[in-house]
């Protein structure tokens, strides 16, 4: 029945005597909302989890073995585990550098960490990354391990990637040994969040037992050191330390890599998926108010006698326009909030397929900037339609009433 | 004082490049409860002149009065509420929302421009509907009813905001003969208990039989027939 909401009642009647049509236009802009905010997360988890890695990346250099240097990609990008080992005299070549006046390459800070990687046997509860730190000059991953229990990590304890299954209080179990969740950390959206943290004493147990039970001697007398993280002192370039360090040490099997690679490379894919996303946005949208704009003007060129009717009534100018626009409107709403929900669902349906294929860190926004990206991808759309049928709307309202009810 | 005047109205068209009068110095003064009747044929100007009466077009000279006020220079605004509340037009054809029922047809005058002070609508429009024997057709749709049946609910539409006037183009165009008589017969019930001021534009020669005072249109120009 009609109520003083005139303008909402005739554009619900109207919508649904005329389902094919309304259902391009909703259609068309289910798509649009639908990219829009798939789109739009997409691109912020990526730019999270870059700036992310950015942030949790906090050596400058990284020395690993030769020849290593994709497997340390995979770990910090998508926690595949691996295990690898720099030469057993890794750190005192490092030191010999650092004490020799004639290199200048500005070393401020060294902290040696330890990769082993979990077996897909009963010995172990799921295989999985171990990094093992040194909690004496580790200053890269202590802080955060710190703030997610407070205190330092005791022999035989670990910390759990966000990815990683087991809650604090709960035993995992890794090469035979019994393991006691202290924490769980916060999602880091790297490889990280699909590793375990450990102290390097529990670290070097492990990887006793794992020699025993894979009968492959995987560590030296001196330790085992799978990469070294070095921070450089204020004013120090780490590109040209990193090139000083690669040809002092490249020899001796250890390369250094710095850390900016990692951002950079990420920044550069980044760019070229938000280049592809805005590209197939702007079609998808030109596309959105071509289609709009023409049923709009199809429409209301077939509706000249019902507009006729309405002017002949007393529905002023103004108010025939406002009609139509609220008409459109809401077919906009109707596509844009089921687009936005559909891909909401997507995208957390598939959020680990993408994560895997696009081999970037990626973090999901936070409740709020998701319903804020939400809200905005609706709001988007709905513009888009009325702007759309805006100038059918408008040229409607200032046909000759005369001219329009010959129409009848 | 005349409820509708007229004055000296003409309305030019360009056709092929030359000018020609659809309305040529018409004027007319219909008063409270009058019954006046336009005829003429086909092309002769009289629902050009029925549209610039309801100030749904502009004369090119001339001007009109309704209910004591000009039209011309009137706004948009201004002329579309005065349609709304004040004239009670019929146009020509099945001229109905499709997508409503018959009792929203007739209640979309109001709704337009809702007034408190107006008491129950949807109540008189359910009057309205008794009133023209269509009572059980309030929830039916245009398309399901009979062309005698609609013209009565557009005829109800008109009657709902209580305009001071009903003007009506051709409202038996395309009638058999019992309805043409039918419906005639609602106008002058209407003139005749209600005091409805009516203007009808026609040329069924049966329905020019109704009415109280009959004028003529003749390429532009109209004249009192009696």
């Amino acid at each position: 029945m009609l109520n003083k909401n005139l303008n909402l009642n005739l554009a619900l009647k109207n919508i649904r005597m005329r389902p094919q049509r309304n259902f391009c236009i909703i259609l068309s802009l289910l798509i649009f909302a639908f990219l829009l905010f798939a789109g739009s997360v997409l691109l912020t988890g990526l730019s999270n989890g870059s700036q992310s890695m950015a942030d949790r990346l906090g050596a400058d250099i990284m020395l690993v073995p030769s020849g290593y240097d994709p497997h340390i990609d995979s770990i910090l990008l998508s926690g595949k585990p691996s295990t690898f080992y720099l030469p057993e005299d890794a750190l005192n070549k490092l030191n010999e550098i650092n004490s020799n006046p004639d290199i200048d390459i500005g070393i401020g800070a060294v902290s040696p960490q330890t990769f082993l990687a979990t077996l897909n046997a009963s010995c172990c509860s799921y295989p999985v990354q171990l990094i093992g730190i040194d909690y004496n000059s580790d200053f890269i991953v202590k802080p955060w391990l710190e703030s997610a229990i407070h205190r330092e990590l005791n022999d035989g304890e670990i910390i759990t990637g966000y990815h990683v299954s087991g809650q604090p209080g709960e035993i995992l179990k890794f090469f035979n040994k019994d393991l006691l969740i202290a924490g769980r950390l916060e999602q880091t959206g790297m490889g990280f969040d699909s590793a375990i943290f450990m102290n390097k004493n529990t670290i070097a147990v492990l990887a006793k037992e794992a020699e025993r039970i894979t009968g492959r001697k995987i560590s030296n007398k001196s330790g085992m050191t799978s990469v070294i993280m070095l921070k450089l002192k204020p004013g120090y370039d780490s590109v040209v330390s990193a090139g000083e360090l690669n040809r002092q040490l490249n020899k001796h099997g250890i390369y250094a890599l710095f850390s900016k690679k990692f951002v950079n490379k990420i920044s550069d894919s980044l760019s070229i998926i938000s280049s592809i996303i805005k590209f197939i946005l702007i079609i998808v949208w030109l596309f959105a108010v071509i289609i709009i704009a023409l049923l709009f003007t199809l429409s209301l060129s077939e509706r000249k006698g019902e507009m006729g009717i309405l002017r002949v009534l007393g529905a002023s100018r103004n108010k025939l326009t406002s009609l139509i626009l609220t008409e459109s409107l809401l077919t906009s709403f109707y596509g844009a909030i089921l687009g936005a929900i559909l891909a909401a669902a997507a995208v957390f349906a598939l959020r680990p397929y993408i994560i895997n294929s696009l081999k970037m860190p990626f973090l999901l926004p936070d409740i709020f900037n998701l319903i804020l990206l939400f809200i905005s991808a609706i709001l988007i759309s709905v513009l888009t339609g009325a702007a759309a049928s805006g100038y059918a709307a408008f040229k409607a309202g200032r046909d000759d009433i005369y001219n329009a009810a010959k129409n009848f | 004082m005349a409820l509708l005047k007229l004055n000296n109205i003409s309305k030019e068209y360009e056709r092929g490049g030359k000018k020609f009068p659809a309305v040529n110095n018409a004027s007319l003064e219909i008063n409270q409860g009058d019954y006046v009747n336009i005829t003429g044929r086909s092309g002769s100007g009289k629902s050009t002149l029925l549209n610039i009466a309801a100030g749904m077009l502009s004369p090119s000279s001339g001007s009109v009065e309704l209910d004591g006020e000009l039209l011309n220079f009137k706004s948009d605004k201004e002329l579309s509420l005065m349609r709304n509340n004040k004239i009670g037009f019929i146009p020509q054809g099945l001229a109905a929302l499709n997508y409503l029922s018959v009792l929203e047809n007739i209640l979309l005058p109001f709704y337009l421009y809702p007034d408190k002070n107006f008491g129950d609508a949807d109540g008189y429009a359910r009057i309205l509907l008794e009133k023209f024997n269509i009572e059980k057709l309030a929830d039916a749709y245009p398309n399901e009813l009979s062309g005698g049946e609609l013209r009565r609910v557009i005829i109800a539409r008109a009657l709902i905001n209580r305009p001071k006037i009903i003007i009506a183009d051709e409202p038996t165009a395309d009638l058999d003969l019992e309805n043409i008589n039918n419906i005639m017969q609602i106008f002058t019930k209407l003139n005749e208990q209600d005091g409805t001021t009516l203007l009808i534009v026609s040329h069924d020669q049966e329905a020019l039989a109704y009415g109280k005072k009959l004028f003529i249109m003749s390429e532009g120009v109209l004249s009192l027939k009696n």
